[in-house]
């Protein structure tokens, strides 16, 4: 059995009668497959926002998802009572109302292991106490309202997290604790009427994240004033250059949504007719991979049990994967229909109450394996375009192949120099293929901002990551 | 969980004060994908859910309040063990994090207040156990389908989420409240085929009520998704804009998570109190009215509104209508009990706190809905539906893609996909008309149509 002493010791009872859960179901009730995830939030938040201080518990989303298959359904019984009597009583009833369906699907539990995660840090998130939290907020918050007079009002929050999910089917029990700690930094300028805000965050698993560096809290009260008198761009179609946060929404909403395969399995997706085809110029290479150390889209395991190994390639070179993302049901569904369909660890849970969709983890742009266009070259060969920064939100549209993204500000870049003027809120968006196909340049080097949340349509919130290098194409802008 | 034991604990731990707010009930979701597709191969009907859930809801939230030195913090913690050591030291961690907190004091509510009765709760769900509901939610599919009425129409999905909870509230200062309450959302989306080319239309209908999801709306959605078959991009517009349907609903009172709208930022009386809202009492919301002018209600009070409720959860504060903008000047905000306090009688408005907002109710105006739309020369453009309406709610700067749409020039109609509406919210109430067709939708009650005559789509 696996060191798990870093869970909590209730946790850690659970773990060990979780397999208890799917015999029952499995052997007693001779049900085709059962599965057992928890979910369980354990963290502090210390927040200011509108003047008013507050310290408390993250909300813990602490439950048991108990998961039966008939062959053809999946039954899920959702709980946050843990304590074993209850939970084995609430399985036997469950199972009342259940039966096997004959010619149904089987369903592989996987290589057998025992096996528990945990993120490197080197500060335990939980590890400080409330009034250090707060006094790393205290000390944001005065920067920020101290930079000038015509910043009214802040919002900082820093989060400390252990986020433990654990599993459990016949021949799997896992349990990983993500650890979580994120600073949240907003400032609010005004001037009369006028008003505007920036934003940024830091996110990393341990404490250290709040050593920051001492130029951003100034750099975003500075951002914040420039909002406050940005000019109106003139809308229309520009040559743009992405930040890193910028084409990671762009994978996100491009090719992350489209290639989840509950989407395409019913039929809402276009990248169903385009597999093996050109969705965009050979520079375009997109991935998800769950397994990248320390962003906010990480994980060890799907909420199905399914290990994070390897990225999922979603476009090669320009050309649409059948690696698409999959949770158990829609890998059923299209197993023998899409050649080369793999079970990816991207069957997802917002919590032990919610459904289980495809979704994705962290989702980005790759370089070009010959190494890609260092920045300032990037910008040098633009006449009349844009420098676009800091992704604010996005909107898939994956059967229309539309794309909203929306942004904090944009600069004009005049041959080859960027220019001073700000331009403050900035929406883009284009036809999907287009967008693509106009990628002339990419940058050499990956980044992942910051932290993020996707909903599935407008719901079923997980944590996310996107980002890649620095890119230019051609959008619509306004 | 023994609440009264809770109390106990709670009541003897040093702390200045404390509330427990409590919620019991069941869940139940279905997620249904009547067919599965690939291309190249036939479609297959699936002849039971992707995945049926149930789910039991018994929560319990703890706060304590602490006063030190003439300051006051307090800290909230959801319960997730019942052993007396996990209680104890839950108590414990909100005590240092109530303890920690420099905030300005502020009175709690006290017992007594007198709460309104509200209808929320659907006795058909109530009734209904798991088995009952599939059953429920298996009938509501085929009326979507049966509302098509035509064979190349398909629905992609049908997701259900149903919950029946009741909700308590109980403080240290004699304040006991509970309230039962429903709720039914069903997300679906429609495909629709024009010669081999498939559109899709993806909406939510919520309610209190099963017999409130209008399936009717599955005909207007499947012409929606044949239309996005050969929408086009249109062409840049500076001028008339009628907003209607999910993009009205969007504009006042959106519905999904990450609704905000630049009203509730604004109207928000912890903005206020922190220097972040740019209205005042007595103050208009825009520079000028060349149109109607706006008057804006919380209703907590709408029989089956998605946002009805008896009291706040957040304080026991009884919820009350109370209008917020009267014709076109802001007459209150929305207050908690503490920033009600914090904000004086000379900032507050109203003689009492609101709670949170309510359902809105937009006052209608003079011109029916099919006036509004005339073109009158020149183009008007009418919005359906944003891909994501998600405006600056401090500047109000807009600029959403239009989902679904047309362009009305005359006789000549035609849909539309794609493009930025770009523009200011406040700035687009200077010159606002109202349809005087009143429609209900979840948290919303007003007119189903608003034309904005100073709006820019950034097209082709």
């Amino acid at each position: 059995m696996p060191e798990i002493k870093d869970l909590p010791r209730e946790l850690q009872e659970l773990r060990s009668f979780l397999p208890d859960l799917v015999r029952y179901a499995e052997h007693e009730r001779r049900l085709p497959y059962a599965s057992v995830l928890v979910t369980h939030r354990e963290g502090m938040d210390a927040l200011y926002r509108g003047k008013t201080e507050r310290v408390q518990p993250v909300p813990a989303q602490s439950g048991v998802c108990v998961t039966i298959f008939d062959g053809l359904t999946f039954y899920s019984l959702a709980t946050d009572r843990m304590d074993r009597d209850h939970l084995m009583q609430a399985v036997t009833d469950f199972c009342d109302g259940i039966t096997p369906q004959e010619g149904g699907h089987e369903i592989d539990p996987g290589e057998p292991t025992d096996q528990h995660f945990m993120t490197a840090a080197e500060v335990d998130p939980l590890s400080i106490t409330p009034t250090e939290r707060l006094g790393v907020v205290r000390s944001i918050v005065e920067q920020l309202e101290g930079y000038d007079p015509k910043i009214v009002d802040a919002t900082v929050r820093y989060r400390g997290l252990h986020d433990v999910r654990m599993f459990a089917n016949r021949d799997r029990l896992l349990s990983q604790n993500n650890r979580i700690a994120d600073i949240l930094m907003m400032a609010t300028a005004r001037d009369g009427d006028r008003m505007a805000t920036n934003h940024d965050r830091v996110t990393g698993s341990g404490h250290e994240i709040s050593r920051l560096d001492p130029n951003l809290v100034p750099s975003i009260a500075s951002w914040t004033l420039r909002h406050l008198y940005a000019e109106e761009i003139e809308p229309g179609s520009y040559t743009v250059v992405l930040d890193s946060d910028m084409s990671g929404i762009l994978a996100h909403e491009a090719f992350g949504h489209g290639c989840e395969a509950d989407t395409i399995a019913r039929g809402a997706s276009r990248a169903a007719k385009y597999v093996g085809k050109r969705v965009g110029s050979d520079l375009v290479t997109i991935a998800d991979y769950a397994g990248l150390p320390g962003t906010h889209g990480s994980f060890f395991f799907s909420d199905e049990g399914v290990l994070v190994t390897e990225p999922t390639l979603l476009v090669n070179k320009g050309i649409l994967q059948p690696t698409f993302l999959t949770d158990r049901y829609s890998y059923m569904a299209l197993k023998d229909r899409v050649p080369g369909l793999r079970l990816s660890p991207n069957g997802r849970r917002e919590d032990y109450r919610r459904p289980v969709f495809a979704r994705m983890s962290t989702t980005y742009f790759l370089p070009p394996p010959e190494g890609g266009m260092g920045f300032e070259e990037m910008v040098a060969d633009v006449k009349n375009g844009l420098l676009i920064e800091v992704a604010s939100n996005g909107m898939e549209d994956p059967l229309g192949w539309g794309l909203q993204l929306e942004a904090l500000r944009a600069r004009p870049i005049k041959n080859g120099k960027i220019g001073d003027t700000v331009h403050h809120p900035i929406g883009l968006t284009g036809y999907v293929p287009d967008v693509l196909e106009s990628i002339d340049a990419v940058g050499p080097n990956i980044v992942i901002p910051g932290d993020g949340h996707c909903g599935k349509g407008h719901k079923e919130i997980v944590r996310v990551a996107s980002g890649g290098p620095y890119l230019r194409c051609r959008m619509e802008v306004g | 969980m023994d609440v009264e034991k809770l109390k106990g604990m709670a009541g003897a731990s040093g702390a200045s004060d404390w509330a427990i707010a409590t919620e019991e009930g069941r869940t139940a979701s279905f997620n249904i994908i009547p067919y599965t597709y690939f291309p190249g191969t036939e479609p297959r009907e699936t002849l039971r859910p992707k995945e049926v859930m149930k789910g039991v809801v018994e929560s319990q939230e703890l706060t304590l309040f602490d006063r030190h030195g003439g300051k006051m913090g307090s800290s909230a913690k959801e319960l997730t063990g019942r052993s007396e050591d996990y209680l104890r030291e839950a108590i414990a961690e909100l005590l240092q994090g109530a303890r920690s907190q420099d905030n300005p004091p502020f009175e709690l509510l006290e017992a007594g207040l007198s709460y309104d009765d509200v209808e929320i709760t659907d006795p058909e769900i109530v009734s209904r156990d798991l088995a009952g509901l599939d059953t429920a939610v298996g009938t509501l599919k085929e009326r979507m389908l049966a509302a098509a009425k035509d064979e190349r129409v398909r629905l992609s999905n049908v997701e259900v989420y149903i919950r029946d909870a009741r909700a308590g509230l109980l403080t240290s200062r004699g304040v006991s409240l509970s309230e039962p309450s429903t709720r039914v959302e069903v997300e679906f989306c429609v495909l629709n085929e024009y010669h081999g080319t498939t559109g899709e239309h993806t909406a939510t209908l919520r309610g209190r009520k099963l017999a409130q999801i209008d399936t009717e709306l599955v005909r207007r959605y499947a012409v929606y998704a044949r239309e996005a078959c050969w929408a086009e991009k249109p062409k840049d517009h500076e001028g008339p804009v009628v907003l209607t349907g999910d993009a009205l609903i969007d504009f006042f009172a959106p519905q999904s998570v990450f609704g905000a709208t630049p009203f509730t930022q604004h109207l928000g009386g912890e903005n206020v109190y922190s220097g972040s809202s740019i209205f005042e009492l007595g103050k208009p919301v825009c520079e000028r009215f060349d149109g109607e002018r706006i008057t804006l209600i919380s209703d907590p009070g709408m029989p089956f509104g998605l946002l009805s409720s008896a009291f706040s959860m957040e304080d026991g504060v009884p919820m009350r209508a109370v209008t917020l903008i009267d014709d076109g000047f802001v007459t209150g905000f929305l207050t908690s009990k503490q920033i009600y306090d914090y904000l004086g009688p000379a900032k507050r408005g109203p003689q009492h706190p609101t709670g949170p907002m309510a359902n809105t109710r937009i006052a209608c105006g003079r011109l029916p809905e099919k006036e509004l739309m005339l073109s009158d020369g020149k183009p008007v453009y009418v919005v359906r539906a944003f891909s994501a309406f998600a405006p600056d709610v401090h500047s109000g700067a807009m600029k959403c893609e239009i989902r679904s749409g047309e362009v009305i020039h005359g006789r000549e109609r035609y849909p539309i996909r794609g493009g930025l509406l770009i523009g200011n919210y406040f700035e687009a109430l200077e010159n606002a008309h109202f349809s005087s067709d009143p429609i209900t939708s979840g948290s919303y009650v007003g007119p189903s149509a608003v034309r904005f005559e100073r709006l820019k789509v950034s097209g082709d």
